[in-house]
This record gives C-alpha cells, sequence and structure tokens, in this order.
C-alpha cells in the first residue's frame, strides 16, 4: 500500500469514527446537525469503501480457499456492515424532516422506516465496535502509533537518566 | 484515465449493491404497512383530552441527556473492543497451553 493512501486511509477512519459516533447520538447535535452530519458521513464512508475495495475483492475471492478465520470474519463484518449502514442512511433520508424538504423532495416516510433507522443504527454500533476490534492492530500501528512513546526515545531516557544516577 | 474509470465502476457497483438493500427494506416496508393498515384503531382526537404531547426526542441543540448517549455510544464500542481483545488474549493462552500439554 502507497504511503499517499494510508494517508488518505487513516483521515478518512479518523472522520468516519468521529462522524459514526456523531450520528448515533443524534440527541447530542440536533436533528439538523444530524441529518447534514449523516450526508457528510456517507460521502466519506464511500471514500472509505473505494480506499478498501482492493482489500475487500481479494478477501471475496478468496473466501472458501485457505485464509485465515480472522480475515473470513472480517469480510462478514463488513458485509454485515454496509447492509446496516445502508439502510441506516436510506432511511434516515426517507424520514428526514430538514434535508429532503429543503432539497424540495417529500419522501413518504412512516412508522416501518422510523423502526427500521432506529434498527439499523444499533445494529451499526455493535458492528462498528466490532470491525474497529478486528483491525484494531491496524488502527494501532497507523492511527495511534505516531502518538505512541517510541522504544529509541526510551533509549535516549534511559541515557539521559544515566548521569544522574551516576552522579549520585 | 484507467484508474477513473476503474473508481467509477466501483463506485456504481457498490450503488448497485446499495440499491438491491433498499429495494429489499422497500419491500419489506411496503408489506408492514399492508398490515399496520388494518391493526391500529383510527384516532378520536375528542377521546385524547388534555393529553400532553408526546415529547419529541430530536430536539434541536446539544443536552446532557445528548451527551450521554455520546459517552454510553463511546463506551458501548470501547466495550466491544475490549472483550475483542481479552478474548483474542485468553484463546491464545489456551492454545498454548494446550500446545505445551500434547
Amino acid at each position: 500500500m502507497s504511503n499517499k493512501k494510508t494517508v488518505y486511509k487513516i483521515i478518512t477512519d479518523i472522520v468516519v469514527a468521529v462522524g459514526t459516533a456523531l450520528l448515533l447520538s443524534a440527541k447530542a447535535t440536533g436533528e439538523t446537525l444530524h441529518e447534514w452530519i449523516g450526508v457528510a458521513v456517507l460521502a466519506v464512508v464511500l471514500t472509505h469503501l473505494l480506499l478498501s475495495f482492493d482489500w475487500f475483492a481479494a478477501a471475496a475471492r478468496r473466501f472458501f480457499q485457505k485464509q485465515s478465520f480472522r480475515v473470513r470474519v472480517n469480510w462478514i463484518l463488513s458485509v454485515a456492515l454496509f447492509i446496516a449502514m445502508t439502510a441506516a442512511f436510506y432511511s434516515g433520508l426517507v424520514i428526514s424532516k430538514v434535508l429532503m424538504p429543503a432539497l424540495g423532495i417529500e419522501l413518504a416516510g412512516g412508522i416501518s422506516w422510523k423502526s427500521i433507522h432506529t434498527i439499523a443504527s444499533d445494529f451499526t454500533l455493535y458492528l462498528v465496535g466490532l470491525h474497529l476490534a478486528v483491525n484494531w492492530k491496524w488502527v494501532v500501528k497507523h492511527i495511534l502509533g505516531p502518538f505512541r512513546r517510541q522504544p529509541r526515545q526510551v533509549a535516549e531516557n534511559h541515557a539521559t537518566a544515566l548521569p544522574i544516577r551516576q552522579a549520585r | 484515465m484507467k484508474s477513473t474509470f476503474k473508481t467509477i465502476g466501483r463506485i456504481l457497483l457498490i450503488l448497485a449493491v446499495a440499491v438491491i438493500i433498499i429495494a429489499g427494506l422497500s419491500a419489506l416496508t411496503s408489506s408492514t404497512a399492508d398490515v399496520s393498515a388494518i391493526q391500529p384503531p383510527a384516532f378520536d382526537p375528542s377521546m385524547a383530552g388534555d393529553m400532553p404531547a408526546p415529547p419529541d426526542h430530536h430536539e434541536e441543540g446539544a443536552s446532557a441527556l445528548g451527551l450521554l448517549e455520546l459517552a454510553k455510544n463511546i463506551g458501548v464500542i470501547g466495550l466491544i473492543v475490549t472483550i475483542y481483545w481479552f478474548g483474542q488474549k485468553w484463546t491464545g493462552q489456551m492454545r498454548r497451553r494446550r500446545g505445551f500439554a500434547s
């Protein structure tokens, strides 16, 4: 994977994570902001999917061949997350009270679409947690990695601490 | 140029799958709408009296309850990640122990 692609992936992953956390807390943002964040996150999720497309296609091709259990679970989770997110985004647009009327589009959203939105959002929350857990090594390496203390830094700290001990 | 077409093709593929999911959901809601159209009785405003209006769960602006919901959601995600990692650590230890035993 090229460095540029990794940087894009890191940025989209952070935006998707923060955006999803905000989207799942509609009471915290208010309805208008909730709907606008939804549209923004939808665009970023599409970018995330495009950036992960190669992995997804390769895992799908090798699904029934010799492959680790973790990759299979990750692939199934990704599919489930895509279904849950699609359901949440579309039902959100159907029951929209601000965004769609502002665009002049009137959709007949009923109780059933509201129920779908609630159920899909709940599933999205759990699936995002699992998706993050399965890919935690990647997150630690690329996103949290730069913030972690490097072994070299630790060695340097030891080196600076040594003369103080010797002076005592 | 080739990569642009590739990206457009992939976007179309993602959208096509999304449309299939949406079509399934639409079929589901239309079938449930048929059932719900029979079940609930007609609402009579005279029967309601001075009943207070149901609370709007999506009021404008951030509230303490909203921040609590945000904290809960982040907590749920954190809990899932923690359980997964402890589970994986535990299964790894069990496998190692079995390896030593055999």
